[in-house]
């Protein structure tokens, strides 16, 4: 999404406050962790080599599973910051007035698409049953490490219609909060590896005497939560652009 | 169409049986009983659709392990 600057009256010359820029990077954070297709994968995918292989070779095919979605995230935030940072004949950051508005619809509508499409009938998230299928049986052919990186790296891509606007306003924050390279390198870190904590949080859960069917049992209880909760973050986000240009 | 695959049913109620820290003995023990059950189901029946038999198997499962019985029914709700 790239916009040419435009002229001084047309653009919202008030600079966005630190503490909203920061705000909007924690919402982002929040509904980050509260997206629940990659966590449903990794869950599945550690039960099933959980029951496969020896418990030593489950953590270790996991931990790469996790790297794999980590770097996924990471490469992600990369490029959207080489994009911010290599072309300044383009206007992207927070106090474009243009580029705040789209944000806003932007926003506003994954609020609705959250609230009536994310679940599906049954618990069943928005994806098609064909990718729904790939996703559950590909545990079945990970034998190797860089096998389960692959998998790690690629389950992001179904959401990334609901993640890739949160990544993108977040370095749009975090450009805002700290534009020196060093700080902002960092932030962008500790954003990543937050990215990637409901991954490790599952882990945990699996290692403290739950098993898979707890996890689908808190899954199907909580679907509504799970879809209201982003669903209001997501409009938060809106709100929030709406208002500091309206202000 | 395909044909019932016995041997790759056993082999998945297997993996979950272990992944859920069901002892291996009695995993293969029950596993066995309800693949008889589903086989003398199916004598009668020439075909059978996926969704029927996954509904066979579930209710023979629940009858030994509910958590194995409600991962096999659930897993495709989870994505």
């Amino acid at each position: 999404m790239l916009l040419v600057e435009l002229q001084p009256s047309l653009c919202y010359n008030k600079s966005m406050s630190v503490f909203i820029s920061l705000g909007i990077l924690v919402l982002s954070m929040l509904i980050s962790s509260f997206l629940v297709l990659v966590p449903s994968v990794f869950a599945n995918f550690f039960h099933y080599v959980s029951g496969k292989y020896s418990r030593k070779k489950a953590d270790d095919l996991s931990l790469f599973f996790i790297l794999g979605a980590e770097t996924m995230v990471t490469l992600i935030l990369f490029l959207i910051t080489m994009i911010i940072w290599t072309l300044p004949i383009f206007v992207i950051n927070l106090n474009n007035s243009i580029l705040i508005w789209i944000l806003a619809g932007i926003f506003l509508a994954l609020s609705i698409a959250t609230f009536f499409l994310y679940f599906r009938k049954k618990g069943k998230l928005f994806i098609s049953r064909k990718t729904a299928t790939k996703l559950i049986t590909q545990p079945k052919f990970i034998k190797r490490r860089s096998d389960a990186f692959v998998f790690g790296f690629i389950a992001h891509v179904p959401e990334l219609v609901f993640s890739l606007p949160l990544y993108f306003i977040s370095i749009l924050a975090i450009s805002n909060i700290n534009p020196s390279p060093l700080p902002y390198a960092g932030l962008i870190m500790f954003y990543a590896l937050s990215t990637v904590c409901p991954l490790f949080a599952v882990h945990a859960f699996f290692r403290t005497n739950h098993n898979f069917a707890d996890f689908l049992r808190l899954r199907i209880k909580n679907q509504t939560f799970f879809r209201i909760f982003p669903s209001l973050l997501y409009l938060l986000i809106a709100i929030i652009l709406i208002g500091e240009f309206i202000i | 169409m395909k044909l019932f695959d016995e041997k790759s049913l056993r082999q998945e109620l297997k993996i979950d049986a272990r992944a859920l820290n069901i002892p291996v003995g009695a995993a293969e023990s029950f596993i066995d009983e309800i693949l008889k059950s589903v086989q003398k189901s199916l004598q009668n029946k020439s075909i059978i659709t996926d969704k029927d038999l996954k509904r066979l198997v579930y209710k023979e499962l629940k009858k030994y392990h509910s958590d194995l019985a409600y991962v096999y029914k659930n897993r495709d709700t989870i994505i």
